[in-house]
C-alpha cells in the first residue's frame, strides 16, 4: 500500500491502450459535444505530435488516435491529464517553442466543455455516487442505535481495500456472497446482545481491590511482577518486562464493558513532574501475548482519580505499567519480583502508584426497558418470554417500525412485506413471537436498504440528505430530529441546513467525523504500519503515539471548532502538546496537565511537522522525500501523483553513508522522463528530511557504527541539508522557508479539502465535471480566509453534496 | 473459456448420498474403514502461496535448465525436496504491469496496468474456479489466509476480493472444535432461517430495481448474486451444522509471541492448512502474505524491516540481509512441502495429490517489477525435479501453467485468462 508513494513519473502514467479509430471519426461521433473539437484537434496536431504521435509516442502517450467520448473512460482520464497539464504550462515542454496564447485559451476551453459534456450525460443520468455500503465503522454505529447496544462489531466485518483514501468511496466497495455471510453473522451478534439485553436480567459485577489483591498472583507467568505493594499503595517499576504491573485479581469472566476507577500517582517523575502510564487488558501470558490498549494515564506525584470505561474480553486482567521509555527501565527482573519495596525504591526507578481500584460491570447503550421497547413494543415481557395476544398484528406494526428505523426513511408497507411473510410463516410453524419477530429483524439487517445508501437520480430526497449528513458528521444514522426534519421537507433550506450542521458538530458524536475523517485523509489509520527501530529510536512508545494522534486530531477540531484557515495545516501560530510530546519534542513542558494550546515553537506549526504525519510517511528506520513529497502533494496539495514506470529502480536512503538520497534523486531530476512528476514531489519531501521517522528534529543522518550481539549502533554521519527549490524555481532553506512558500498557495489548499470532504461526504471522488462546483465552495470560504468551519458549510450547501 | 461437464453431480446430492463418509476425514488412522481404496483416486487439491514481496532472482532462479541443475541459494536449502519440485523461471502473467497492485492478479491472471487501476474489474482467481466446481464436497469449499493484513488473491466470479482469514487459531477453531449438540442445532436452525431471509430480501430488493440508476444496478446485481450464492452456501452449511468436526492429535496453534515473526506466524497458518488437507475439510486453500508490518523480522543479522529490505537498491548490505529473510521465507514454503509429503494418504503421499505453488506478483520487489515472477510448483503427481526456464527478456504466460492446473483437477477448461495454451512444454505428468 504504502507503494502507491514510490517515485513517479508521469510520462509513463500515460501508458494507454490505443484505439483503433481514428481520433477525429471519434471526436464527431461524441454524442453531446458543446464545443468545437476543430480546436482541440488543431491544437493537438500543431503543439503535440511532434513528440507524441503514433511513432514517437514520448513517454508511451499517442495522441494520434486517442479517443474522446463516454464510452472510453480510460481515455478520457488520459484527457484529463494532457488539458492540466496544457493549462499548468507544463506541456509543451519548456524546450519547445509555446503554443499561441489564443489558440491554448481556446483548446482548453473546448477540451474541457467536451469532456464536461461527458461526464454530466453519466452523471445526470445515474448519479455521481453508485449505491454506497455503510463501512464497518458506520455498521456498527447505526446497529448501536438500532438496537441499543455498544458491543464492538467492526472487527466482524471485512476492512476496506487499501487502495483508495476514503473506505465509504463506492467504487472500492465490493460484495460477494463472503461479505453477506459475514453480514449476517454480525447481525446474529447484534441481534443476540440485543435480545439478552431486553431478556435477560444483567450479569452484575463490582469489585474493589485491596493493595494485597493487586500485588496477588494467581499461578502462572510468575516471573512478570505484579504492582510492588508498599502499605497504602502499590507501585508498578518502569522495567523492560512486556507484563510487568498485571493485576491477575481483576480477570473478568465475561466480555463486556467494565467501569474502571482508579486512583494513581507518579513515582520519581521526571523534571516535569510526571510519569505516563499505560492501561491494557490481556492475558498477560506468553502464549497470549495481545494486550488491548485501554488508555494513558498522565500520573502526577499527588494522586488523582482516574476514570475509564472499556471493552475488556472474557478472561482478560488488566495492567497498568510506567509507558514513557525516555526513563531508564529496569531489566533484573528477579530483583524487581524478589527485593523488598524499599530496596527497589531506592534505586529511583520511575513508578505507576496505585492507591485504589474499583472495576464495575455497566452496560452502555439501551436499558432493558427501552431495548424491549425498541424490538417488542408495548408487548408484555415476562421471564424472558415476550407475549402478544395478536402475533401476526403486532409483528405488523413492529416490523415497519424497525423496517423504518433501519432503512432512515419510512419503510413503505411493499417492503416490510416479505419480511412480514417471514415471520407469519415462523409462526405457523410454531415458533414463539419472539423467535419468529427475529428472523424479520434478522433479515432487515442484510437487506440492501439496510446495508447500502440507495439514492435515486438527480437531486436527493430529503431522508437521503439526512443520511448523508449523519454519516458524514456522526458516521452513524440520522436521528430523530433529521428524520423530523426530513419528514416535513425542511432540509434543503439553506438556513435550517446550516443550523443543523451546526448542531451536529456541537454534538459529542461529531468525533466521529474528526477521527475517522483525519484518520483516512491524513493516513492516521496507518501509524502502525511500521514499527520504528528499537536500536534508533529506543524512546519511541505508546504513549508517545497515543499523544500523537491526540494531537493532530485536536489540531483538526479546533481548526473545524474556530473556523480557522486551512492554511493552518501548512504553518500554524498554535499547536498542542502534552508532556510526552514535549519532552519527544524537544519543547518545554506546558503548563497544565493534558493536551494544551501553546503558541508554535519554531519548526513546529501545521500539521507536516506533526510527529503522527512524520512517522506515518516514514518507514520506521529512515525518511525518504519521495514517500514523503508524495503525501504532501497528494494529502495537502490535492495533486494525484501518478505511480513511478516499471523498471524504474526505488530509490533508498543508504544507511552506509556513501551517498545520501539527495545524490540519488539528484539522477532523477535530470532525467526528462521523471523530473516532470519529481520537480513537484521532491521539494516538501527535502523540506521534512530535518525529521527523523518518529518526528524529532535532527541535524545529521544517522548511519551504522558496528553490528554487535545487541544489536546495531548507529552514529551521527552526513549533515541533513533540507534546502532544495520548488518546481517554480523558488528556492528553500528549510522547512521554515518552505511552509513560506507553500503557504502562498491557500487557494489550492482549500480546494483540496473541499475535494476531500466532498468524497468522504457523498462516497465518491470528484470528477472533472464537478471542478466549477467546487471553485464556488471555495470561492465562498474566501472571506473566512478558508476557514475549515466554512467550508465544511460550504460542502454540505453544495449542489454535489444534495444530489445522487 | 469452454467447460465441458460430462459428470456433473448435483452438490446436494452429492452431500445426502455419501454425507457421513465425506464428513470425517480421509487420514484419519483410528477410522481405517473410511480409509480410501485403489479404486477410489485420492482427490485432487490445490494449495497457492504467494509472498507479496517477491524473491530475489539471482538466489531463487538456478543457473542451469533442466534436469540435475546446480540448487540456486534458496533451492539449497531444501535439497532432499528437489525431485519433488519443478522451478520455473522466464515467466510472468501477461499485460500485468501495476507493481503492488498486481497482488489482485496473481491467481487470476487479469490483465493490469496502473494507469488505468482505477476501474479495473478482476476476474474469478484460479482457487476460486477450482472451488466453485470442486468445493462442494468438503466443509469447505475454500480457505483463504492472509494473517498479515485483510487482502487476498482470491476473487470471486464478479471480482469481489474474499476476505482473508487472518489468525490461525480461529481458522484451527473453525475447522476442528466442536461446538455442544445444542449449539450445532440451533445454528443448523440459524442457517436454516438464514436461507429463507436469503429468499425474503431478494423479493425485497428486486422492488428497488427499477429506482435505480444504471451506475446503480452493477452494484445491484452483484448484491443479488450474492445473496443468490450465499443461500447455496448455507444449504451446504446446514448439513454440515450437525456433522461432527474431524479430529485430529495436533495441539491447537499457539499465538506467536513476537509479532514481528512472519515466518513463524505463516508457519503455524500452514500448520492449520496441512491439517485441513489431511482431514480432506477443504481441497483448496490459499496463503497470502504481504512483508508483514514493516518491521523487522527477528532473524540474526538482520537489522532492516523486510519491506524496507526489498527495496535493496542493489546495495550489497542489504541483499545480504534480505537474503537472510527470504530463506525464511522460503523455507516456510519447504517445509510445507516436506511435512505433505511425510503423511501418508492410503499408501501415497498427501502431496502426490496436492499441487502446491509458490509465486510472487513480484519479479524484482527493488523495481516493482512483474516480470520474471518467481514461481515453485511442487507435488500433484507431476515429473518434477527440473528447471523449466523461458525466456527472461520475453516471458512465458503463467496463466499456461494454470490452465494445465485446471485440468490436473479434472476440470476440462481450455484457457484461463491470458493463456495461449493448454500445457507448459516440459511439464509433464508422472
Amino acid at each position: 500500500m504504502s507503494h502507491s508513494k514510490f517515485a513517479a513519473c508521469l510520462a509513463a502514467a500515460l501508458h494507454l491502450p490505443v484505439s483503433a479509430c481514428l481520433f477525429v471519426v471519434t471526436l464527431l461521433s461524441a454524442s453531446s459535444a458543446v464545443a468545437n473539437p476543430a480546436a482541440v484537434d488543431q491544437f493537438i496536431d500543431q503543439n503535440c505530435l511532434a513528440c507524441h504521435s503514433s511513432e514517437a509516442k514520448m513517454g508511451g502517450l499517442d495522441l494520434s488516435s486517442l479517443p474522446l467520448g463516454g464510452e472510453h473512460r480510460d481515455a478520457l482520464a488520459t484527457w484529463i491529464r494532457v488539458h492540466d497539464r496544457v493549462r499548468n504550462g507544463e506541456m509543451p515542454p519548456k524546450a519547445m517553442p509555446r503554443p499561441d496564447q489564443e489558440q491554448a485559451k481556446l483548446f482548453l476551453s473546448s477540451l474541457k466543455g467536451e469532456i464536461v459534456a461527458i461526464e454530466r450525460e453519466e452523471s445526470e443520468a445515474v448519479g455521481r455516487v453508485h449505491a454506497r455500503r455503510l463501512t464497518p465503522v458506520e455498521y456498527e454505529n447505526t446497529i448501536h442505535d438500532l438496537l441499543g447496544i455498544r458491543i464492538p462489531l467492526q472487527h466482524l466485518l471485512p476492512e476496506s481495500s487499501a487502495n483508495v483514501m476514503f473506505d465509504r468511496v463506492a467504487t472500492s466497495q465490493q460484495i460477494s456472497h463472503f461479505v453477506l455471510e459475514k453480514y449476517l453473522n454480525a447481525a446474529d451478534v447484534a441481534l443476540d446482545a440485543a435480545y439478552r439485553r431486553a431478556l435477560e436480567s444483567l450479569q452484575k459485577f463490582q469489585r474493589t481491590f485491596t493493595i494485597a489483591d493487586l500485588s496477588t498472583s494467581t499461578g502462572r507467568n510468575n516471573r512478570q511482577p505484579m504492582p510492588h505493594p508498599s502499605g497504602e499503595y502499590a507501585v508498578t517499576w518502569s522495567a523492560r518486562l512486556v507484563f510487568v504491573g498485571r493485576m491477575p485479581k481483576t480477570t473478568v469472566t465475561e466480555d463486556g464493558w467494565y467501569r474502571i476507577r482508579l486512583t494513581a500517582s507518579a513515582v520519581h517523575p521526571d523534571n516535569d513532574g510526571r510519569v505516563w502510564a499505560t492501561l491494557r487488558s490481556g492475558e498477560c501470558y506468553a502464549r497470549a501475548p495481545s494486550m488491548f490498549w485501554i488508555d494513558a494515564l498522565e500520573l502526577t506525584p499527588e494522586p488523582r482519580e482516574f476514570e475509564f470505561e472499556a471493552w475488556i474480553r472474557g478472561n482478560h486482567m488488566l495492567q497498568l505499567q510506567p509507558g514513557d521509555y525516555t526513563f531508564e527501565r529496569g531489566g533484573d527482573y528477579d530483583r524487581i519480583r524478589r527485593d523488598p519495596y524499599e530496596t527497589t525504591f531506592a534505586r529511583g526507578l520511575a513508578g505507576a502508584a496505585i492507591h485504589a481500584l474499583e472495576v464495575e460491570r455497566v452496560f452502555p447503550g439501551a436499558t432493558p426497558a427501552e431495548a424491549q421497547r425498541m424490538l417488542f413494543g408495548e408487548a408484555p415481557v415476562a421471564d424472558g418470554v415476550v407475549s402478544s395476544n395478536r402475533p401476526r398484528e403486532d409483528a405488523r406494526a413492529l416490523l415497519q417500525a424497525f423496517a423504518t428505523r433501519a432503512f432512515r426513511r419510512p419503510a413503505t408497507d411493499a417492503e416490510v412485506a416479505p419480511y412480514l411473510a417471514l415471520v407469519r410463516d415462523k409462526l405457523d410453524q410454531g415458533a414463539s413471537f419472539q423467535d419468529a419477530l427475529r428472523a424479520g429483524y434478522r433479515g432487515l439487517l442484510v437487506s440492501l436498504n439496510f446495508l447500502y445508501l440507495p439514492e435515486s437520480p438527480g437531486q436527493l430526497d430529503d431522508y437521503a440528505i439526512a443520511s448523508r449528513l449523519s454519516y458524514l458528521f456522526w458516521s452513524a444514522a440520522p436521528d430523530q430530529e433529521l428524520l423530523d426534519l426530513a419528514g416535513r421537507g425542511r432540509l434543503r433550506d439553506r438556513a435550517t441546513l446550516r443550523a443543523q450542521v451546526a448542531r451536529m458538530l456541537a454534538d459529542p458524536r461529531a468525533e466521529a467525523f474528526t477521527r475517522n475523517f483525519t484518520d483516512q485523509w491524513l493516513e492516521l489509520r496507518d501509524i502502525d504500519f511500521t514499527q520504528p527501530d528499537q536500536d534508533l529510536f529506543p524512546q519511541f512508545d505508546d504513549v508517545l503515539k497515543y499523544s500523537m494522534l491526540s494531537e493532530t486530531r485536536t489540531f483538526f477540531d479546533e481548526l473545524l471548532r474556530k473556523d480557522l484557515g486551512v492554511s493552518n495545516f501548512i504553518d500554524s501560530d498554535f499547536m498542542f502538546l502534552n508532556t510526552r510530546l514535549a519532552k519527544h519534542y524537544g519543547l518545554e513542558a506546558p503548563p497544565a496537565l493534558g493536551l494544551q494550546r501553546v503558541d508554535a515553537a519554531a519548526r513546529r506549526g501545521g500539521v507536516l511537522t506533526q510527529g503522527s504525519v512524520l512517522k506515518v510517511t516514514a518507514n520506521g528506520t529512515n525518511t525518504s522525500p519521495v514517500v514523503r513529497g508524495v503525501w504532501v502533494t497528494e494529502r495537502i496539495l490535492g495533486k494525484p501523483v501518478p505511480p513511478p514506470p516499471p523498471n524504474v529502480p526505488a530509490i533508498e536512503p543508504d544507511v552506509r553513508g556513501a551517498n545520501t538520497i539527495r545524490e540519488q534523486l539528484a539522477k532523477h531530476r535530470n532525467d526528462a522522463a521523471c523530473s516532470a512528476c519529481h520537480a513537484k514531489i521532491d521539494p516538501p519531501g527535502f523540506a521534512l528530511e530535518n525529521y527523523d521517522p518518529t518526528g524529532r528534529w535532527r541535524e545529521r543522518y544517522p548511519v551504522v557504527a558496528s553490528q554487535t550481539e545487541q544489536g546495531t549502533i548507529w552514529k551521527d554521519g552526513p549533515t541533513v541539508d533540507a534546502s532544495y527549490a520548488m518546481s517554480d524555481g523558488s528556492e528553500f532553506e528549510d522547512v521554515d522557508g518552505f511552509k513560506a512558500l507553500m503557504g502562498r498557495d491557500r487557494e489550492q489548499i482549500a480546494r483540496n479539502v473541499v475535494e476531500k470532504l466532498l468524497a468522504f461526504g457523498t462516497g465518491a471522488q470528484i470528477a472533472f465535471a464537478d471542478r466549477d462546483e467546487v471553485e464556488s465552495i471555495v470561492a465562498s470560504a474566501a472571506d473566512s480566509d478558508y476557514g475549515l468551519r466554512s467550508l465544511v458549510h460550504g460542502v454540505v450547501a453544495s449542489p454535489i453534496f444534495l444530489s445522487k | 473459456m469452454i467447460f465441458t461437464s460430462g459428470k456433473k453431480v448435483s452438490r446436494r446430492a452429492v452431500l445426502r448420498g455419501v454425507g457421513v463418509s465425506m464428513a470425517l476425514p480421509w487420514l484419519d488412522a483410528m477410522s481405517p474403514a473410511f480409509a480410501r481404496t485403489a479404486s477410489a483416486p485420492n482427490p485432487r487439491r490445490f494449495v497457492s502461496v504467494s509472498w507479496a514481496l517477491g524473491f530475489h532472482g539471482p538466489n531463487l532462479f538456478p543457473d542451469e535448465a533442466g534436469r540435475g541443475y546446480k540448487p540456486s541459494v534458496y533451492i539449497e536449502q531444501i535439497n532432499d525436496l528437489i525431485p519433488d519440485l519443478t522451478v520455473f523461471s522466464g515467466v510472468s502473467l501477461p499485460g500485468v504491469q501495476a507493481g503492488h497492485l498486481a497482488e489482485a492478479c496473481i491467481l487470476s491472471g487479469a490483465p493490469l496496468v496502473r494507469a488505468t487501476a482505477g476501474s479495473f474489474r478482476n476476474t474469478i482467481s484460479l482457487d476460486q474456479l477450482m472451488a466453485k466446481s470442486l468445493g462442494g464436497e468438503t466443509r469447505f469449499p475454500s480457505i483463504v489466509a492472509c494473517p498479515t493484513e485483510a487482502s487476498s488473491p482470491s476473487y470471486t466470479e464478479n471480482g469481489a476480493m474474499i476476505p482473508p482469514e487472518r489468525s490461525e487459531i480461529e481458522l484451527f477453531r473453525k475447522l476442528f472444535i466442536d461446538d455442544t449438540p445444542e449449539e450445532r442445532q440451533r445454528q443448523a436452525n440459524r442457517l436454516r432461517e438464514g436461507r429463507s431471509i436469503m429468499d425474503v430480501v431478494h423479493a425485497e430488493a428486486k422492488s428497488l430495481e427499477g429506482k435505480l440508476g444504471a451506475g446503480d444496478k452493477q452494484k445491484l446485481d452483484n448484491y443479488f448474486t450474492s445473496v443468490r450464492e450465499l443461500e447455496g452456501r448455507l444449504a451446504a452449511n446446514e448439513d454440515w451444522a450437525m456433522k461432527p468436526k474431524p479430529r485430529v492429535d495436533a495441539a491447537p496453534p499457539r499465538e506467536v509471541a513476537d509479532k514481528a515473526d512472519l515466518p513463524g506466524r505463516l508457519r503455524n497458518m500452514l500448520g492449520v492448512f496441512k491439517l485441513a488437507l489431511e482431514t480432506d475439510s477443504t481441497r483448496f486453500l490459499t496463503l497470502h502474505s504481504n512483508g508483514g508490518t514493516g518491521s523487522v523480522l527477528p532473524i540474526e543479522g538482520v537489522t532492516f524491516g523486510y519491506h524496507a529490505l526489498s527495496h535493496h537498491g542493489k546495495d550489497p548490505e542489504k541483499i545480504a540481509q534480505l537474503t537472510l529473510v527470504e530463506k525464511a521465507m522460503f523455507s516456510v514454503w519447504g517445509d510445507f512441502i516436506r511435512s505433505l509429503k511425510e503423511t501418508d494418504e492410503a499408501g501415497r503421499s498427501l502431496l502426490e495429490s496436492t499441487m502446491v505453488l509458490l509465486t510472487s506478483n513480484l519479479g524484482n520487489a527493488s523495481s516493482h517489477d512483474n516480470e520474471n515472477m518467481p514461481v515453485v510448483l511442487a507435488g500433484g503427481g507431476f515429473k518434477h525435479g527440473q528447471h523449466l526456464a523461458f525466456d527472461r527478456k520475453d516471458n512465458y504466460p503463467l496463466t499456461n501453467l494454470y490452465v494445465q492446473m485446471l485440468q490436473r483437477v479434472g476440470l476440462e477448461y481450455r484457457t484461463f485468462a491470458t493463456s495461449t495454451a493448454e500445457n507448459v512444454p516440459g511439464l509433464e505428468m508422472a
